[in-house]
């Protein structure tokens, strides 16, 4: 643990200011925080996939370099209204110069109950009394957990399964199932006192030795399943090992995945600003023209009033030539050569200086026939050379090419970085641990397989044991003894615990599946969503107003959904109490997370978030519960081994 | 009231409902005792105390049987 | 404007200076504004005209580069600098030529300043026409 030197922490005692916040970043001590509790309560401290962490793991790195091998954690609650003052304590024994084992350690604990000590043997159920060990994780509550419960929501998943074991383990109430054990041991003792007995009376050898093999084979058959059992334990620890190394590579799949598609993007790219390149030479070849386009439009318009001022020239000299024309046939003829009537002296004057007029006119207007030919062959040429131009496309070209550049140094970058990141992993030794890892899940499904046969065989073989003791009981001779009598009776009771297991599970499930939709009712943000129901795994399906599944449920849903049932398990295994959390938000969204926030504190008695800068802004996302805010910590790091944590109002 | 107690109390339930289906005959008071015991060191995890007590009561409800 | 007969060349070219400069600005690769040097040297004309550049004469020692019927297989110079500007008695393409060397001159200016950039041309032309 991080933790060294002495370090106190004040929870919220004001019911209306019940919530402490403790930030931290990962890695600085959070999770620790958490073990700290549970090994104070329990002597436990717990890692991934719920394995213990050996005690010698939990001291403190840098202050074992400096020699000190202590540890101890302290807790003062309230409970039930009286004071505990509990105390744990690890110190190496005395003639350990250096522990390097957990046996090299002595752990002692004490608890005070208004201030009278409690007895050694009686500190575990005064404990439990009000935070049982086996409801625990659903109150010192760490977000792997919750990440179990989604597992556990998808039916038959084999994550699902581990969890469903921590399940049964609340709702099968010890009560019973230790009952049901212990009188399973005074049966087997009295059935082989039964046995000797028969060897004694007359007659009744051929039952004696019955009954004795049937309790060797039973004995041997146990012996089997406990073998078994430990071969499952061993496999899937070593399974969980490598989905322990497969997960940190599955990374390592997907960055490679993620690099491999970069690589095509830096290809398409170059492709493209290639294509690009040649496309911008292409249109280079005519942008010598757009360089005079102006020029020549102006040149353009010059021509065309020319060739308009030459036509008009040669419009008004046709009219005019047509005009002479008539005018000297009509002083010629004398006469009109319309109405054909005589022209008076006068008018013949009028005419003849229009004439010379006109005459002289004509002289005035030259006429370069060759130029207007020559004007429109130039309009002609100079119309060939203006174009749309080229200039937009290739600064088009030009533009594409740059954001096209600016893309390629990210995708660069990106590349560069994500192949840094998985430089080393040998991928054929990841496909070969692959393998491996499903070749142990089938030998664990076939271990499973055979416990379950191996245990049919057993209840078969205690049915004969059963059978035989009810025809032994009737037997008059063997019906006067004790150890029948004591047979039949342990029998009995066994099958009465037995059999209100499951019927107690059935009522538990029930229970939690009630309170589990409460808190789903008040957590969700999806008005249409009725209730939650519980099936045979504890996996819950979310029900609509129409009493149809929803099938589909987001990441966020999946979340509340698991809240939800761990809420509904915790309140069924205890009263409403403190509630740890450590990061529990990580993949909620907003509106969830306000929900959660506003929720919990008025359904726990006290409720302390660790969390990190990631999850929650202390600025913006507290405002739910900002006025029940009691007290406010931050983790800080003052080595890489040792982190303090201290009061930072909010 | 608490709920460890409640969950206790749904326990005591389930085994009386079973032993009418199961074992009519089994005196509801052993069976009171007997769970009482199991109860009571429900979290301990030395169960020597409690399987001596469950033995000892099985023996006095057997009584004088020889 | 007075039609002269005035005999074409059938190859144009420019001083070996400014061919060199040409030769530069089209092979250096971080460059690569022109496929090759015809388009460059067209462009060096494009450049002239629209400055309205008088060219003096190309100085010597003069190098021929291209065949006229290669780079102008369309007569678009031609047309172009008949268009805009009285040669006198120049033919039109030594006056091209002309024309190119003092382009080419640009071009290699602009060159040395950075980067010739046919977009930013274009369109510093543009702004000022």
């Amino acid at each position: 643990m991080p933790y060294k030197g002495d370090v106190v922490v004040e929870f919220p005692t004001d019911s209306s200011l019940n919530v402490m916040i403790v930030f931290g970043d990962n890695m600085r001590g959070k999770t620790s925080f958490l073990n700290a509790l549970r090994w104070a309560f329990y002597g436990r401290a717990l890692g991934r996939h719920l394995h213990e962490i050996p005690l010698l793991n939990l001291l403190n790195r840098e202050a074992t370099a400096e020699g000190d091998f202590s540890m101890e954690v302290g807790v003062r609650f309230e409970a039930g209204g009286h004071r505990y003052d509990l105390r744990r304590r690890a110190t190496k024994r005395d003639h350990v110069a250096l522990p390097s084992r957990t046996e090299d350690m002595r752990v002692d604990c004490s608890l005070q109950k208004d201030s009278i000590v409690v007895v050694g043997n009686q500190v575990e159920a005064e404990i439990n009394r009000f935070i049982p060990e086996q409801v625990s994780r659903f109150f010192l509550f760490d977000g792997e957990l919750l990440q179990e419960y989604e597992t556990l929501l998808m039916e038959g998943s084999e994550q699902g399964r581990r969890i469903k074991d921590a399940i049964e383990q609340v709702l099968g109430v010890p009560t019973l199932l230790l009952g049901r054990d212990e009188i399973g041991t005074i049966l087997k003792q009295a059935q082989k006192q039964q046995t000797k007995d028969l060897q004694q009376m007359q007659g009744m050898d051929a039952q004696a030795e019955h009954q004795s093999s049937l309790q060797a084979k039973e004995g041997a058959q146990e012996r089997d399943i406990e073998a078994l059992k430990a071969r499952l334990k061993e496999t899937k620890e070593q399974r969980e090992a490598l989905d322990d190394e497969l997960e940190k590579v599955e990374g390592v799949h997907r960055a490679k995945t993620r690099s491999t598609e970069l690589g095509k993007r830096q290809a398409e790219i170059l492709a493209k600003q290639e294509g690009n390149a040649l496309a911008r030479l292409g249109l280079v070849k005519t942008a010598w023209l757009d360089l005079i386009q102006a020029q020549l439009k102006v040149r353009q318009g010059q021509l065309l009033e020319e060739q308009a001022r030459i036509s008009n020239i040669v419009e008004r000299k046709a009219r005019i030539d047509t005009r002479v024309e008539d005018l000297e046939m009509l002083l010629s003829e004398a006469s009109c050569p319309t109405c054909k009537q005589q022209i008076s002296s006068e008018n013949r004057g009028k005419f003849a200086t229009q004439l010379a007029n006109l005459k002289a006119e004509t002289i005035s207007l030259e006429v370069d026939g060759d130029a207007l030919a020559r004007v429109s062959n130039e309009i002609s040429e100079v119309s060939k050379l203006i174009q749309a131009g080229v200039g937009k496309q290739i600064r088009n070209l030009v533009s594409e090419d740059r954001s096209l550049s600016v893309e390629l140094t990210r995708v660069d970058n990106e590349k560069e970085k994500i192949d840094e990141q998985i430089r080393g992993y040998d991928t054929e030794a990841i496909a070969s641990q692959r393998r491996l890892r499903d070749a142990l899940i089938k030998q664990e499904g076939s271990v499973e397989q055979r416990i379950v046969e191996a245990e049919r065989d057993l209840g078969k073989t205690r049915n004969e044991l059963a059978v035989l003791s009810k025809v032994i009981a009737n037997l008059p001779a063997a019906r006067a003894k004790r150890s029948t009598a004591k047979v039949a009776l342990c029998q009995a009771l066994g099958k009465v615990f037995s059999e209100s297991v499951e019927r107690l599970r059935e009522d538990l499930r029930r229970k939690v599946q009630q309170k589990a939709t409460e808190a789903f009712r008040r957590l969700t943000t999806q008005e249409k969503y009725e209730r939650l129901e519980i099936n045979s795994n504890y996996g819950l399906t979310i029900i609509d107003e129409n009493g149809n599944p929803v099938e589909v449920r987001s990441a966020g849903a999946e979340q509340i959904v698991a809240l939800s049932l761990i809420d509904g398990l915790a309140r069924t295994g205890r009263a409403a109490g403190p509630v740890v959390m450590d990061t529990p938000f990580g993949r909620l969204d907003p509106k969830h997370r306000e929900n959660i926030l506003r929720y919990l504190p008025e359904n726990t008695s006290q409720l302390v978030l660790l969390v990190h800068e990631g999850e929650i802004r202390k600025e913006t996302d507290l405002t739910p519960i900002a006025s029940r805010i009691g007290k406010s910590y931050v983790i800080e790091e003052v080595t890489p081994r040792h982190s303090k944590i201290k009061v930072q109002p909010l | 009231m608490n709920d460890v107690a409640a969950a206790d109390d749904m326990a005591w339930r389930a085994l009386l409902e079973t032993v009418k289906e199961v074992a009519p005959d089994l005196s509801e008071s052993f069976l009171r005792k007997a769970y009482e015991i199991q109860r009571r060191h429900q979290f301990a995890r030395d169960r020597g105390e409690s399987l001596r007590l469950m033995e000892a009561l099985i023996e006095s409800e057997i009584g004088g049987v020889k | 404007m007075t039609t002269i007969s005035v005999s074409e060349p059938t190859t144009i070219g420019l001083s070996e200076r400014a061919h060199g400069l040409l030769k530069r600005l089209v092979e250096d690769k971080r460059n690569g504004q022109f496929a090759e040097m015809a388009d460059a040297y067209r462009f060096a004309i494009g450049l002239a005209l629209a400055h309205r550049v008088i060219p003096g004469e190309v100085p010597t020692p003069r190098t021929t580069i291209f065949n006229v019927g290669t780079l102008d297989p369309d007569k678009a110079i031609y047309g172009a600098v008949r268009t805009l500007v009285d040669t006198g008695s120049m033919s039109v393409y030594r006056w091209a030529e002309r024309l190119a060397e003092w382009g080419v001159e640009e071009l290699y200016r602009k060159f040395e300043l950075g980067k010739v950039d046919v977009a930013d041309i274009l369109s510093e032309v543009e702004g000022t026409t």
